[in-house]
């Protein structure tokens, strides 16, 4: 069977997706091919012909390869090939998940990254507006404004990233006490954007608002408790939804890589 | 005649997996069994072409597939069990009445009967 699944690999290896497509269509042409072999065994009587002939019937490795890579969403496509899915995967699991060697370097980098997308599209939407028609002085946000949503971002993501870690894993591993703390201070942390924008932007009608009546800060306040709830129950759906992959894992010889 | 493969066949793929779930479920190797015995040995399909095709015809939601149920007795890997989406339905019939329009429309003109 060794061969086998080597075959599958040579087809599926180079193969620009995520792990878990990646892991089907692994699982997928091992049955078939394993079903092929059985039947050209059954009629020939001889393994080392039987082989030969179900690895042919699946078609050229190469040709296989590339309709399988044709069969990747397009976003899916570019994301792997610009970042590789060990990279890709490794990474957002890690900073997940914890199943990093630096959990903790893992997170900063996600919500650098968060940041770093806050920070392109503060000066990709004036850029928007002044193809408009907009003066560039009116559509710029200003400096000391940026600084503080991308300070934001970047505490948002981390705190964010902290909340899923807690509510994610195995009952026990998940702790409702430290998803508390990290949502808490993440909803607070939202609410105390509105005044360090009020002070960077006194006369922005929005946070003078917000800062008028605080109970509108309350309301988003708890609108956002809404929001990591529903993160909460996004987050265990991935999570049970990755332990069930691990599950569909390829049987034993079969080693594979991303 | 030569057997029907390759760019020939390639065309019409996602059109015969769709007929062939129409006689129900099937997983991937059934579905290829299908099909060699609808084209009584006539057709020479690159086995493994079946499931990029089934990926293909999965994300345009014209077929749904589940992992077959763990507690089963078979041996050896588990298998995607794939079936008919009303809108695979629709699409099939769709292709049905394309062909048979190509069918008329060709025959005419090769002088072969429709």
């Amino acid at each position: 069977m060794t061969e086998l699944t080597q075959h599958v690999e040579r087809v599926v290896q180079p193969v620009r997706a995520s792990r878990s497509r990646k892991r089907r269509m692994r699982q997928e042409l091992l049955t078939h091919l394993t079903a092929a072999y059985e039947e050209e065994r059954a009629r020939l009587g001889d393994d080392r012909l039987a082989l030969g002939q179900a690895l042919g019937r699946l078609g050229e490795p190469a040709e296989l390869t590339r309709e399988l890579q044709a069969s990747v969403p397009r976003l899916e496509r570019v994301l792997y090939a610009r970042f590789g899915s060990t990279w890709f995967d490794r990474r957002m699991k890690a900073a997940f998940m914890g199943t990093g060697q630096a959990p903790r370097r893992d997170a900063v980098l996600l919500a650098g990254l968060l940041a770093a997308m806050t920070f392109a599209m503060l000066v990709l939407l004036p850029l928007v507006e002044v193809a408009g028609g907009r003066e560039w002085s009116a559509a710029f946000v200003p400096w000391d404004v940026m600084a503080v949503m991308i300070g934001h971002a970047f505490v948002s993501g981390w705190l964010c990233v902290g909340y899923i870690r807690a509510v994610s894993g195995r009952p026990g591993e998940a702790s409702v006490t430290r998803a508390a703390v990290w949502g808490a201070a993440a909803v607070l942390w939202g609410a105390a954007m509105v005044p360090a924008l009020a002070v960077a932007k006194p006369d922005d009608p929005l946070w003078a608002g917000l800062m008028r009546s605080p109970g509108r800060t309350a309301v988003a306040a708890a609108g956002s408790w809404v929001f990591l709830v529903v993160l909460a129950v996004v987050s265990r759906y991935v999570d049970s939804r990755e332990k069930r992959a691990e599950g569909d894992a390829l049987p034993a010889g079969g080693r594979c890589s991303d | 005649m030569e057997p029907i493969g390759g760019n020939t066949l390639r065309g019409h793929l996602e059109s015969l997996i769709l007929s062939s779930l129409e006689r129900g479920e099937a997983h991937g190797f059934e579905i290829w069994r299908r099909l060699e015995a609808a084209g009584s040995g006539a057709l020479r399909l690159k086995e493994g072409s079946l499931y990029p095709a089934l990926y293909r015809l999965e994300a345009a939601g014209e077929v749904r597939a589940a992992w077959e149920d763990g507690a089963t007795e078979r041996r050896g890997p588990r298998r995607r069990i794939y079936h008919l989406t009303p809108k695979g339905t629709r699409r099939l019939a769709a292709a049905r009445a394309e062909w048979q329009h190509f069918v008329n429309t060709i025959g005419g003109i090769l002088g072969a009967p429709a």
